[in-house]
């Protein structure tokens, strides 16, 4: 009787991962080869892989300074965004007469690309960092409502049956009962999120910061130093990807009873 | 634990009554269904119960599927609302789930993300408010001990068998103390080893306790509601209402291999068949009525 279910470990390092690192090296192969081959007007324009890599590791310091300000803006925005996110999602999903009045809200507010708040937000607000977090909390804070809140009001009747039986009253229910069972939700409103978050980040550095990863790339192409550009859009790509494994991480580990 | 004594004061074994198996005539009535109708929409689902439910009593709710034996159940616990008659429990007319009714589901009854201790833990936090996490764990612990599951409480539900889930189920509800539980084809999804392991232990459970509970199980397998319950109740369909009451003679129940040889068993098996077989005729004539009248028009 005593059967123990081991779930099947996803293969993540495993060929699947041998493959992907197989095509980046492919890729990197092919520009190799084209900056070498293809004869440009302007060769600055197009660095080969070896221009980039030093470019990259000549702004490393200028980087992670950028990366430590853009930190500054993303980390407090999207935080909020998934805390204020996530609770009034289970609140609305969970109490009927909210939903009714909130909903028909949301569905107007949410489809509004945020990047259209960018000006306004910064003409508002007292400085740039804080129009930026503004920005960023407001494209996060969507997805993860919308998500958490169709979880929260489509919790299994099982559960909800459960909680009656234990004679949950509605604050418990929705902390012990709705909360877990949205975390799957929760999570891929947090995935979309964060993503919108890293493009609203750079786009609002591009409107006005001095500092950060999307005003690192804007600043070398105003003064046409491609070569640290490209090294600074493929910096921000390994730290997006960075993030959202972390992310992921972090989600595998909480949810770990979803089959 | 905050059970009900046994009104007839006498030792479980002892009721030789063949009246209502265990338990004594004098013994009061907990669960009342009172011309009980149920409706999903506008599809009758049950029609006009009445039933009476003495404290401690086994009573086995049978039928087959469609019969609205799970609508019944979910009545008795407060999860549906009746659409004509009331259910009373203890004086009150249930109007709302409530601890004092436990369930057994058929496989659903745990958190999938607590694990066991977890899961009867908080059943004992509403029985026994302000104890420490801890002694909590430790009655958690005695419980799982109890149903046969020492040293799993640190496993998720998604760890385990069915039955060891069932199990825990069961746990579950007596830790939370139910005078009443309600168990919903508790054993339907397990293999006939297992099915007949947890009989016995719930069996062994309800005339062990001192503090026995009155027990409503819904099953459409007919040994099992011969051999589960004191009393029979055999429901018909389209809609659902009760064709029969049957009592099993207790005496007849000491023993699994004996009970299934019996003369009692053989006949209340056939009872049963020549009820269901009623039913059936009953609905085909319905049928061919409707189909008549289809085709005149």
């Amino acid at each position: 009787m005593t059967q123990k279910k081991s779930r099947p470990a996803k293969p993540e390092f495993g060929i699947k991962g041998f493959e992907g690192i197989l095509f980046i090296i492919a890729i990197a192969l092919c520009w190799q080869l084209t900056t070498s081959f293809i004869p440009l007007n302007n060769p600055k324009l197009y660095p080969s892989p070896a221009v980039t890599f030093r470019a990259l590791v000549d702004s490393l310091p200028e980087l992670l300074k950028g990366t430590w300000s853009s930190f500054l803006i993303l980390v407090p925005g999207y935080f909020l965004a998934v805390v204020l996110g996530s609770v009034w999602g289970i609140i609305v999903g969970t109490v009927g007469w909210l939903h009714r009045a909130f909903d028909p809200f949301a569905k107007v507010a949410a489809p509004i690309p945020p990047t259209v708040y960018i000006p306004y937000a910064i003409a508002l607000m007292p400085t740039f960092r804080i129009s930026a977090i503004l920005v960023v909390f407001i494209g996060a804070f969507w997805p993860v409502f919308v998500n958490t809140a169709a979880g929260a009001s489509a919790v299994p009747v099982r559960y909800r049956d459960n909680a009656g039986i234990l004679g949950f009253g509605r604050i418990e229910y929705m902390r012990r009962v709705v909360f877990p069972a949205t975390l799957p939700n929760i999570f891929s409103g947090m995935a979309v999120g964060l993503a919108l978050s890293f493009i609203l980040l750079t786009v609002a550095e591009l409107f006005g910061a001095n500092d950060g990863l999307g005003k690192f790339v804007q600043y070398y192409a105003d003064y046409a130093d491609y070569p640290r550009m490209v090294a600074g859009i493929l910096y921000t790509g390994v730290v997006t990807f960075f993030s959202m494994a972390l992310l992921d991480l972090l989600k595998r580990r909480v949810l770990f009873w979803v089959r | 634990m905050p059970g009900i004594k046994s009104a007839s004061g006498s030792e479980p074994h002892a009721a030789g009554s063949n009246v209502s198996g265990r338990i004594g005539r004098e013994s009061r009535i907990v669960l009342s269904v009172e011309h009980v109708s149920f409706a999903y929409d506008t599809v009758p689902v049950l029609e006009d119960i009445d039933l009476k439910i003495a404290n401690g009593e086994f009573i086995s709710v049978l039928g087959p599927s469609g019969c609205g034996k799970t609508s019944l159940l979910r009545l008795l616990a407060g999860l549906e609302k009746p659409v004509a008659g009331k259910i009373i429990h203890d004086g009150r007319v249930v109007s709302g789930p409530d601890p004092s009714r436990g369930v057994v589901f058929q496989d659903y009854s745990l958190f999938p993300w607590l694990n066991l201790q977890d899961n009867l833990s908080i059943a004992i936090e509403k029985s026994r408010k302000g104890l420490a996490k801890s002694a909590r764990n430790r009655i958690a612990e005695e419980y799982l001990d109890l149903v046969g599951l020492p040293g799993v409480g640190t496993k998720h539900p998604y760890e385990v068998s069915g039955g060891m889930r069932q199990r825990a189920a069961i746990a579950r509800t007596l830790a939370l103390g139910s005078p009443v539980l309600l168990m919903d084809e508790p054993f339907g999804a397990l293999d006939p080893v297992n099915r007949v392991r947890l009989q016995d232990l719930l069996l062994q459970l309800c005339y062990s306790t001192t503090d026995r509970r009155t027990v409503v199980f819904v099953t459409h397998d007919v040994e099992e509601a011969l051999f589960m319950g004191d009393r029979v109740i055999v429901l018909g369909t389209n809609p659902g209402r009760i064709m029969s009451e049957l009592t099993v003679p207790f005496d007849a129940k000491r023993n699994r291999h004996d009970f299934f040889q019996s003369k009692v068993f053989h006949e209340l098996e056939a009872e049963i068949a020549a009820l269901y077989h009623e039913d059936i005729q009953r609905q085909l004539e319905a049928a061919s009525v409707v189909l008549g009248e289809g085709a005149s028009i």
